[in-house]
């Protein structure tokens, strides 16, 4: 038995070594870079408090994935913003959040940061677009919604 | 010392001795009669030595089968197992899982405002009616629990990030 078991492991690392060559070199030719990049988001609200905010971002190269959603740098938007789950590990997402305090942010302002997963080299690209801004009585008002890339917020 | 003076005693033993007469007896009865011819034992010897070795040759295919089969699948495993992209088992279930949690059926009018789409203004809206503590409409309570509060506000706003719905 112990004969038996010893011939069956020598085997199988033989038929490992022997194949593990050909499907590393063959099936797989270059393995892509896998990097992890933040995504920073900003409304200028100008002069308004910016109560309530819904955005969307789409990355425009199939090889960005989102996998994670910080909240924003006002302690209004302290809480995680609203997404739907299936975002991650997806290319698009809808972010929203809102806040019934009385401290809102004005100006330009840090609302939320994508984590991504990007692989190979090629630098993505991102569509971002506001859905709604709106002040602390719910009345909309036109803002200007940014991004930035990298490690500096 | 007192073992053999035990032993003494129990020679002496008249009930245990045994005759020789019945000793003769014994020996002529199963002495052999004749010694066994050399050939007669060769072919005894050879009979069982094959009957032995037969099943052995019969298993010799399992004891081979075995372990090669085992072999196989744990190099297959191994390759697999190192291909980029493989999932272990029960990954893909829980994406799944995740995905059909998110893709559960929205309530129905979640347009609070009325303004033909269903985005955070609605969710804002029912919060700051619910902290105002205004009247609330029982078409509201959109989780089904008999309140209306909080929960029916995450409930819309999760409504209006659905990425399946179209905003």
């Amino acid at each position: 038995m112990k004969r038996s078991a010893l011939t069956g492991l020598t085997a199988a690392c033989l038929i490992v070594m022997l194949l593990a060559p050909r499907t590393g070199k063959g099936s797989r030719p270059t393995e892509p870079s896998v990097r992890f990049a933040p995504v920073h988001i900003y409304i200028d609200s100008g002069d308004a408090p910016l109560a309530a905010y819904q955005f969307e971002l789409r990355a425009t190269t199939s090889s960005v994935k989102i996998v994670g959603v910080e909240s924003g740098e006002h302690p209004a938007f302290n809480d995680a913003p609203y997404y739907d789950p299936a975002a991650l590990m997806n290319d698009r997402i809808i972010i929203a959040a809102f806040s019934t305090g009385a401290d809102l942010p004005k100006g330009r302002t840090r609302i939320a940061t994508i984590h991504l997963q990007i692989t190979g080299d090629t630098e993505p690209r991102y569509e971002l677009k506001l859905t709604v801004a709106a002040d602390a009585d719910g009345r909309e008002f036109p803002a200007e919604i940014t991004f930035e890339t990298g490690e500096d917020q | 010392m007192l073992m053999n003076e035990e032993r003494r005693q129990f020679d002496n033993e008249p009930d245990l001795r045994i005759s020789e007469r019945f000793s003769e007896d014994l020996s002529r009865l199963f002495a052999p009669n004749r010694p066994v011819p050399p050939d007669i034992d060769r072919a005894v010897a050879e009979a069982a030595r094959r009957h032995f070795v037969r099943p052995e040759r019969r298993l010799w295919w399992l004891r081979w089968t075995v372990p090669a089969t085992a072999a196989a699948a744990i190099a297959i495993a191994c390759l697999w197992w190192a291909q980029p992209g493989a999932t272990p088992p029960g990954a893909q279930q829980r994406y799944s899982s995740v995905v059909n949690d998110s893709g559960a059926e929205p309530a129905t009018s979640t347009d609070i405002d009325g303004n033909g789409r269903v985005d955070i203004l609605d969710a804002f809206t029912l919060a700051r009616h619910i902290e105002a503590r205004r009247p609330t409409e029982a078409m509201w309570d959109f989780n089904g629990d008999g309140l209306i509060d909080r929960r029916d506000v995450d409930t819309v706003a999760l409504a209006a990030v659905r990425l399946n719905k179209g905003v």
